[in-house]
């Protein structure tokens, strides 16, 4: 799918396509639909979505709203749970030991990234490479061990033909749309949010995803659902919810730092998809009425549970890895790490205290999607960031600072404006001194030089070119810049040179409301449900296709599609002509020269 | 024998597989690495908003084939290992021209052996 808002676990950022927004059929109303949800100005958003005549607009401004609320909720969980602190953690370890792995690069000579794939013999003999240098084992080591720690606790289980997937990030999932549409409901009433729900191309894969839990939990007997009647053709129920997040909570409070287990046959304190068995088998065997209960009390039962089944209760269990959280902070500062992601882990440190304090002194403000909805999640403020892929001409607007782009240096930029632009930009917060009120990260400039630097740079060395990120390009600077200051070529893995990119351009004519666009190339006008989608890795695939492009033309012309070819780094549009023949143009699998 | 004239091959497979494989595969003149993850979880996450499919869990291996090795029992061993494949709708393992990435065939249980040993030989010759 077409990444059009996302939140980055890796800079803890609130991502958005300002291009994509801006092409769709009412692209106004919709950006304003986003930044009055992220700034919590409830009534300006009400008053936007109930101007719309446009049944298609009011339905889209009510959703990009609500996804902020989603996105939001990630902030929050990936934060605040032992589960999201651990996912951070492998991030973190790369960035304290970024400028360590740039001099132990330089000493090592050439390396494959992902890094731990140096670890595997028959793939390093191949691509010629060797991992010498002991720091750098470890952190491949540590790597490698991160992802199966990860993966392993995301291995999905097949019930009825459907895949689901239980684990951590699968429950964040399910948290994040549950109080995602009870906020919509609450904020815009029923039958939006019954809009809301529709308004996804892809239903089936909504329900496996974001609501398998509910379905768990009523299927066990934890939850409570009553079926109230009809609304056009489909069933509405009544689910008291009480249960949901306190169980998962109970779930994420998982024991990592290598702390010790405590294991049976039926029972496991590690993984947030074994606790979360461990939990429904406790509840189910000693006939504990969760289902109905509110959310306070369920607390208050998966507490008791975690105690009996775990030996600690889940806010001990979160309190234990706060503190080893702090322990390891404390080390890495005591070795001297680089003072931005030290600075910036111990932002993160703080905001998390704050969170898990909430959670002790007013439980439901956290657990309870109602009283999340309406005391809580306006008070959470994570960072934003406008994502402007095929680069924007000039410097970013008012109220937003430059992450990446680009400016040729020596040039006058009033003649030749174009030899400026802007990838991504980091929207201005008040830097007001921190409150009771607002759950922020404090330190902007670590983070923005997390955005800018570390992140790609680990990203690099834990996927390679493998993942799916908003922009792309900054990816390819951060292996060039490690090149250069390393003076050792840096190959990544054939199996993550690029990500899979399965763009359908259904998806474009859905996101953005349109139903015609005009070819990138031809400029002709292509009607739905015609054309093609190309992608910006897999343009670069092919090199053939660049240059039968560049000598049909000629003069300016040229210079400028050269320059557009190097800045663009959006999906292209096509028409079905230039599709086929982008299809003829050879694969390279080498991006050398991008890089 | 020399890095140039070895085939080294991707092995893409779920997990259940590819775990078999490593440990029960023993053929003369093929080399199989520890299974390791396909994916790492450093990708943003999704919205509601068209989200996106949730994928099998996958495991990929490096193999190596030496010229002159057994590529027929090879493939015999990689159906027989797709046996163990736990859960897997259509379990197959993908196997790819490790230096290139490019798709050589996918395996499974009704695949014939021949004509898979006929397809990795020809495409080493390329």
């Amino acid at each position: 799918m077409i990444p059009i808002l996302q939140f980055d676990p890796a800079t803890l950022m609130l991502w958005y396509d300002t291009q994509l927004l801006a092409t769709s059929r009412a692209g106004r109303e919709i950006g304003l639909a986003l930044h009055y949800a992220v700034d919590g100005r409830e009534d300006w958003l009400k008053c936007l979505v109930r101007q719309q005549s446009d049944p298609w607009t009011r339905t889209r401004c009510a959703t990009v709203a609500s996804a902020v609320w989603h996105e939001k909720r990630h902030f929050l969980d990936f934060t605040l749970t032992n589960y999201g602190a651990m996912r951070m953690r492998q991030f973190f370890q790369c960035y304290v030991n970024l400028r360590l792995a740039l001099h132990k690069i330089k000493e090592n000579g050439p390396l494959l990234l992902p890094l731990d794939r140096n670890l595997d013999a028959l793939r390093a003999e191949m691509m010629g490479v060797s991992i010498k240098d002991h720091d750098l084992v470890r952190l491949a080591e540590g790597i490698r061990n991160g992802k199966r720690m990860i993966l392993d606790d995301r291995r999905p289980f097949i019930a009825g033909g459907q895949h689901y997937e239980i684990g951590g990030e699968a429950m964040f999932e399910c948290i994040a749309y549950h109080v995602q549409l009870g906020k919509a409901h609450r904020v815009f009433g029923g039958e939006l949010n019954a809009g809301i729900q529709r308004d996804n191309p892809k239903r089936e894969t909504t329900a496996s995803k974001y609501q398998w839990a509910s379905l768990l939990l009523i299927k066990s007997g934890l939850m409570n659902v009553t079926h109230e009647g009809e609304h056009e053709g489909e069933p509405t129920l009544r689910i008291d919810d009480g249960p949901v997040i306190p169980l998962l909570y109970g779930a994420l409070a998982s024991r990592y730092h290598r702390q010790t287990q405590t294991r049976s046959a039926f029972v496991s304190s590690y993984h947030p998809a074994e606790r979360l068995g461990s939990l429904i088998a406790h509840f189910n065997e000693h006939k504990t009425s969760l289902a109905g209960m509110k959310t306070a009390e369920a607390w208050d039962a998966v507490n008791a549970a975690c105690k009996t089944v775990f030996g600690r209760t889940a806010l001990e269990e979160i309190d234990a890895d706060y503190h080893m959280e702090g322990e390891l902070i404390a080390t890495y500062k005591s070795m001297g790490s680089d003072e931005f992601a030290v600075s910036a882990y111990e932002d993160f440190h703080a905001l998390r205290g704050r969170f898990i304090q909430v959670l002790k002194d007013d439980p439901e403000l956290i657990l309870d999607q109602a009283q999340w909805a309406d005391k809580f999640v306006n008070k959470t403020r994570p960072f934003v960031v406008a994502a402007a892929p095929a680069g924007v001409i000039g410097t970013p607007p008012d109220g937003f600072e430059r992450l990446s782009g680009g400016a040729e240096e020596g040039v006058d930029f009033a003649k030749v404006p174009e030899f400026q632009w802007w990838w991504t930009a980091l929207r201005a917060e008040k830097d007001e001194p921190e409150d009771d009120d607002v759950f922020r990260l404090a330190d902007r400039r670590a983070w923005s030089r997390i955005a800018v630097d570390f992140a790609p740079f680990s990203k690099l060395m834990i996927d390679g070119n493998r993942m799916r990120s908003m922009v792309g390009p900054e990816l390819l600077f951060a292996k060039s810049r490690i090149e250069r200051e390393t003076g050792v070529s840096l190959i990544v893995d054939p199996l993550s040179r690029y990500p899979e990119e399965d763009f359908d351009i259904a998806q474009w004519y859905f996101l953005t409301g349109q139903d015609s666009f005009r070819c990138h190339v031809t400029h002709q006008i292509v009607q739905a449900p015609h054309g093609r989608m190309i992608g910006p890795w897999e343009f670069r695939r092919r090199p053939a296709f660049h240059t039968a492009l560049l000598d049909y033309l000629s003069g300016d012309q040229k210079q400028r599609m050269f320059r557009a070819l190097w800045r663009d780094w959006s999906c292209w549009l096509v028409s079905d002509e230039i599709g086929g023949l982008f299809d003829s143009a050879k694969i390279e699998n080498d991006l050398k020269a991008w890089a | 024998m020399t890095t140039e004239e070895k085939v080294f091959l991707t092995l893409i497979g779920p997990e259940s597989v590819m775990q078999s494989l490593e440990k029960n595969v023993a053929i003369e003149g093929v080399s199989i690495g520890k299974p390791q993850p396909l994916d790492a979880m450093v990708d943003a996450v999704d919205t509601s908003l068209g989200p996106d499919e949730i994928k099998m869990f996958m495991e990929f291996a490096t193999a190596v084939l030496s010229l002159t090795g057994a590529t027929l029992e090879f493939i015999l061993a990689l159906q027989h290992g797709l046996s163990a494949a736990e859960g897997a709708n259509d379990p197959r393992i993908i196997i790819v021209d490790a230096r290139t990435n490019t798709q050589i065939v996918s395996i499974t249980s009704d695949t014939d052996p021949q004509w898979a040993k006929q397809v990795i030989e020809t495409s080493w010759k390329k």
